[in-house]
């Protein structure tokens, strides 16, 4: 059942008096239920993440990051779930496609150290389509976990939409907006939303289900996060939290 | 006739480490058996392996079921109402992620099993007609630096005119193998010399298998 929901986002303006200024504005979308999906890229943060670890240190505040952003998209989740927002995964794989020999891959040697094909090999795919490693797969935390009527798209490079079928399940689903969450708001949840904006959707992030890297000194203050949430706002799309979007759906 | 010179013309020319073997849905109908089809099979499995000595490789392009609604595309309503069957199970393979795939035994199609796909092959799971759309096979070709492209449909003849004409779309040079091409289409709704006619004149070049095999060797 479609439903009418109205969400209170926050964007960026440019200021009245000062062409150079942009100002954080408000505006309030009302959107159908049924042509909105919840955008998760890169979820599979491990299935420790969201756990209290037997020594926790209080000053692990990378790990308490990612338990509130585990938090918050598991708020979001499920509110999505009650709601009939139809969930989409999008996460990293490795395909049998010569990723070896692309610039990619290349720039994965050059910059990373590290071998991109194979990466992210799994245990459970097809060996002919996929990278196989009977040790590894993608693991989920248990309340992120994708259930079986959601949609897994796997990719293999930063952006959702290239050469995968993000694009075929949103329109057979007849999907206008995509609420996002998930990593990094740097790499491939920015690329994922630049790729979705440009194919005329409307994009939202849950501002506080994501992160981008951070350098040690930054790290307190979450200034590049930060930096790149109002990028977005300037650039592409609207910013809400997870608590806001619970509210709004009135779970 | 013309499709044939041109064939021969450009067969000796082709640097084959820019070539792959696309074998676009080689499937066979389970129902009903097809008679003689042991000896198409095997020149298949001949050039595969002719061409693998080449260098030439074998990249798979295979229609699949991904769960993605596809039961709500366009191309489902068509299949419901033209052909009465259900694109989820006439597409699904009986290999995959159960989350990114339906997946089972298809009764209406299986790879031979001579031609079932090795280790150092390249699968490509497509969900529409052309096997470029929404999928990895473009970003392989790139990779591997291929511009020809050797293409084998046994029974599609959907599959192949949608995947030539994106081929040559996308500015690859499209060579269909002749004897192979839909030879085992049996709803037989285009006929095999119109359709390699129509790949001739609107795609690119079709070659005999024997022509072909000679040129590898």
């Amino acid at each position: 059942m479609s439903m009418i929901f109205n969400l209170n986002l926050t964007y960026s303006k440019k200021s009245q008096s000062d062409e150079q200024t942009f100002v954080k504005n408000r505006e309030i979308l009302a959107l159908q239920s049924s042509e909105t999906g919840l955008l998760l890229v890169d979820v599979a943060l491990g299935n420790q993440r969201h756990k209290t670890p037997a020594s926790f240190h209080r000053d692990d505040a990378d790990w308490l990051w990612d338990r509130q952003i585990i938090q918050a998209l598991t708020r979001s989740i499920n509110a999505c779930r009650k709601a009939g927002i139809r969930i989409f995964y999008v996460q990293n794989s490795s395909p049998r496609i010569a990723t070896e020999k692309s610039e990619f891959g290349a720039h994965a040697r050059r910059s990373w150290n590290c071998e991109i094909a194979g990466l992210f090999a799994e245990s459970n795919v097809d060996q002919n389509e996929y990278s196989h490693d009977k040790l590894k797969k993608n693991e989920f935390p248990d309340p992120l976990r994708p259930e079986i009527q959601d949609i897994y798209i796997r990719k293999h490079a930063y952006s959702g939409f290239f050469a995968t079928r993000l694009q075929s399940a949103l329109r057979y689903h007849a999907i206008r907006t995509l609420i996002c969450g998930g990593i990094w708001a740097n790499g491939c949840l920015l690329s994922t939303s630049l790729d979705a904006f440009f194919r005329n959707y409307k994009v939202i992030w849950l501002a506080d289900a994501t992160r981008a890297s951070e350098k040690p000194l930054e790290f307190k203050n979450r200034k590049n996060t930060n930096r790149f949430l109002e990028w977005f706002e300037f650039q592409i799309g609207y910013t809400l939290t997870s608590i806001q979007l619970i509210k709004a759906l009135n779970i | 006739m013309a499709g044939r010179f041109k064939a021969k013309l450009i067969l000796d020319n082709i640097p084959f480490f820019n070539s792959a073997l696309l074998l676009i849905d080689p499937f066979l109908p389970q129902k009903p058996k097809i008679k003689n089809s042991d000896r198409m099979i095997s020149l298949v499995q001949k050039i595969k392996k002719a061409s693998s000595k080449r260098g030439i490789k074998t990249i798979y392009v295979l229609s699949s079921a991904p769960r993605i609604g596809l039961e709500k595309s366009e191309l489902a309503k068509h299949f419901r109402h033209t052909w009465d069957i259900p694109l989820t199970k006439y597409y699904q393979l009986p290999i995959g992620d159960p989350q990114e795939y339906h997946f089972n035994k298809n009764r209406y199609f299986s790879i031979p099993e001579p031609l079932q796909p090795q280790a150092d092959d390249f699968c490509i799971r497509k969900h529409a007609p052309s096997g470029f759309f929404d999928t990895r096979l473009d970003v392989l070709l790139q990779n591997l630096k291929i511009k020809y492209l050797f293409c084998i449909s046994l029974s599609s003849d959907l599959s192949l005119l949608a995947t030539t004409l994106d081929g040559c779309s996308l500015n690859y040079r499209v060579i269909a193998l002749r004897e192979a091409t839909c030879c085992f289409s049996y709803l037989k709704t285009i006929p095999q010399k119109t359709l390699l006619t129509t790949l001739e004149s609107t795609v690119g070049y079709t070659v005999n298998m024997k022509d072909f095999l000679n040129a590898l060797s």
